[in-house]
């Protein structure tokens, strides 16, 4: 309430800014998100060797000579901590913008054309919802030779569903309001009308699935990793806890430490999502 | 009434075919997405196929034919259920997998029925406290499971309840060495059951919570509750006799539907507790590249999806009369 006299004064709606933090858990996602970011930007700065290479003895306890430790190899946990963190957040990053592009890309003519384009597009859409998704990743993985591409790829092609069934539905009902037929009149193009004019009116939605999309593709990478599907070049944090997991018993931090990466991560981008949809979708606000 | 419900089975069994179809023309695609021609792909890493294995695969294959009629010939072998050979394994992939249907299906159903009963017990104690410590802290239990990799769980449950504790074996199905019969074998597999299936289930569990939550909330707002109280019945009375079943039924629903989700989960949960099910053949095949029998799991997996949905939607519309059956 107090918040809300404090933001009249200054304009008749609330900002985005005001909205999103009034959302404590919001604040809290956004504060580990952004120090995880952090990690994964200056990682080449703080760790500036091959995160792959021996730099210490192996099985080192954390806080000793090593903040976190080494691994069995000596191979320096907290560089794979922050090395992984570039990782996890590229691959998630880049899987979803091609899911977000796919899924909005099929939404939009689905909802906009109607008839059996749409027919088409959802049958298509339900029969990727059906096959389980994260054997499809593996199969996906395993036969493209796992690297960059093809974890982004397989990514994708399992989380884009959801965006095209929400795109089609926001767009069927704007495809009915009176500025989309005033736009045809005008005798504008379909592309113009879609991208330049329905589109933006339903990015919001798109932006918090999206959002949490993230999380998702994370928790993907992490155990397409972990299987043994990650590249073998890059270091990631569901490799080094499938590379710790033989020595569970007497090195358990091995896997306990990325693995709370892991979590930490996609917990602040969950938060950061409820956080993006009380400020970004007014209406299904609960007040 | 009868005759109606057998029109709506035969009309959802129709509408499976092209998604079954669909699935066999995508693992088409898929042998030929990989590097190399089919033959070698599904050989493996060249060297552990015989040249007369090979030949033999080329000649199923019919790499000399046009593609279509490749791909209907692939097609007849998938509906007869030739899945081809594993030469990895020495068996054909049929028989691979049905090996190990059982222990998947084992799983899956434990790890179902806990995340759906211990889901809506927790939703149902979260919405009778609303803003309370109680829901707020289910709230937050929910949101961190929901965030938690799998297999990491898997571990530390290992980590705590095997190595420090003791207290439950961390692999396998049942102790093999130890020949029970009778009871003490359903008791020895109920014991290695516990943590692979809890692991399973926690994913699920926040996600039913958090449903039933809503769920119950959402019918709490109806009319006929608003009825109930002007009748003078209790509380309880209006939760138990009347919210509670149709606040059920979006998690039922949703069960039904996130089964295909779970034997993703299944693959990763076997993996790390060496689960001897579907999900530990398929990881096997990723360190044998043997994409024959990935491929397979992969189909009948699928398949199993497509059936599963199909009984989800037939109990459903015994569950609820008000279904359209059109």
């Amino acid at each position: 309430m107090m918040l809300e006299t404090s933001a009249s004064e200054q304009s008749a709606a609330p900002t985005f800014r005001k909205l999103f933090f009034r959302n404590k858990g919001a604040s809290i996602g956004l504060v580990i998100f952004l120090v995880i970011a952090f990690l994964a930007l200056a990682a080449p700065i703080l760790f500036p060797f091959d995160p792959f290479s021996n730099v210490g003895a192996p099985f080192e306890k954390p806080f000793s000579s090593f903040l976190l430790g080494t691994d069995q190899l000596g191979r320096d946990v907290a560089a794979g901590l922050a090395h992984g963190a570039r990782t996890s957040l590229l691959l998630a990053l880049l899987a979803t913008f091609v899911s977000l592009c796919v899924g909005t890309l099929l939404g939009c003519l689905s909802g906009y054309y109607g008839g059996w384009v749409d027919q088409l597009l959802m049958r298509i859409t339900e029969f990727f919802q059906t096959i389980p998704s994260f054997v499809f990743a593996i199969v996906l993985v395993a036969i493209m030779q796992p690297s960059i591409e093809s974890i982004v790829i397989a990514i994708a092609v399992v989380t884009w569903p959801p965006i095209a069934r929400l795109v089609r539905g926001e767009m069927l009902t704007i495809r009915r309001r009176e500025f989309v037929e005033a736009c045809i009149c005008l005798g504008m193009r379909d592309a113009q009308i879609i991208f330049r004019e329905i589109l933006p009116n339903i990015l919001s939605p798109i932006i918090v699935t999206g959002s949490l999309m993230v999380a998702t593709a994370i928790l993907i990478e992490s155990a397409l990793a972990f299987l043994g599907l990650g590249d073998p070049n890059i270091m990631s944090w569901g490799f080094m806890i499938g590379a710790g997991r033989s020595f569970l018993r007497d090195a358990w931090w091995l896997c306990a430490i990325p693995g709370l990466a892991i979590l930490l991560t996609v917990l602040s981008i969950n938060l950061i999502g409820e956080g993006l949809n009380d400020a970004l979708n007014p209406r299904l606000r609960k007040m | 009434m009868f005759k109606k419900r057998l029109t709506y089975v035969l009309k959802r069994l129709l509408h499976a075919v092209p998604v079954v179809v669909g699935i066999a023309l995508l693992n088409f695609l898929l042998v030929h997405l990989a590097p190399g021609n089919p033959a070698d792909v599904l050989a493996g890493e060249a060297g552990s196929a015989t040249p007369e294995y090979m030949a033999m695969l080329r000649e199923q294959f019919g790499l000399d034919q046009p593609l279509y009629v490749r791909l209907l010939e692939y097609m007849g072998n998938l509906f007869a259920l030739d899945l081809g050979f594993s030469w990895r394994h020495n068996m054909p992939v049929l028989d691979l997998i049905l090996d190990r249907l059982g222990p998947t299906l084992l799983l899956m159903f434990s790890a179902l029925f806990l995340s759906v009963g211990v889901g809506i017990l927790l939703g149902l104690l979260a919405a009778t406290q609303v803003g309370r410590w109680r829901d707020s802290l289910i709230t937050i239990l929910g949101i961190v499971s929901y965030a938690t990799p799998l297999f990491w769980v898997g571990l530390m449950f290992i980590l705590l309840f095997s190595l420090k504790l003791d207290w439950l074996p961390a692999t396998g199905m049942e102790n093999v060495i130890m020949f029970y019969e009778g009871w003490d074998r359903v008791k020895d597999i109920a014991l290695h059951l516990i943590l692979p299936a809890t692991t399973l289930s926690l994913f699920y569990l926040a996600l039913y919570t958090r449903l039933m939550r809503a769920s119950i909330l959402e019918q709490f707002g109806t009319d006929y509750v608003v009825t109930a109280r002007a009748k003078g019945v209790s509380e309880n009375g209006i939760m138990f006799k009347h919210v509670l079943r149709n606040a059920l039924l979006p998690v039922v629903t949703m069960a039904g539907f996130q089964v295909g989700a779970m034997l993703g989960g299944s693959v990763v949960v076997e993996a790390v507790f060496g689960w001897p099910g579907l999900g530990q053949l398929a990881f096997q095949t990723l360190f044998a590249r043997d994409y024959n029998l990935l491929l397979g799991i992969f189909f009948l997996s699928s398949v199993l999806v497509v059936l599963i949905n199909l009984a989800v939607d037939l109990i459903y519309t015994v569950l609820d009369p008000r279904i359209e059956l059109g």
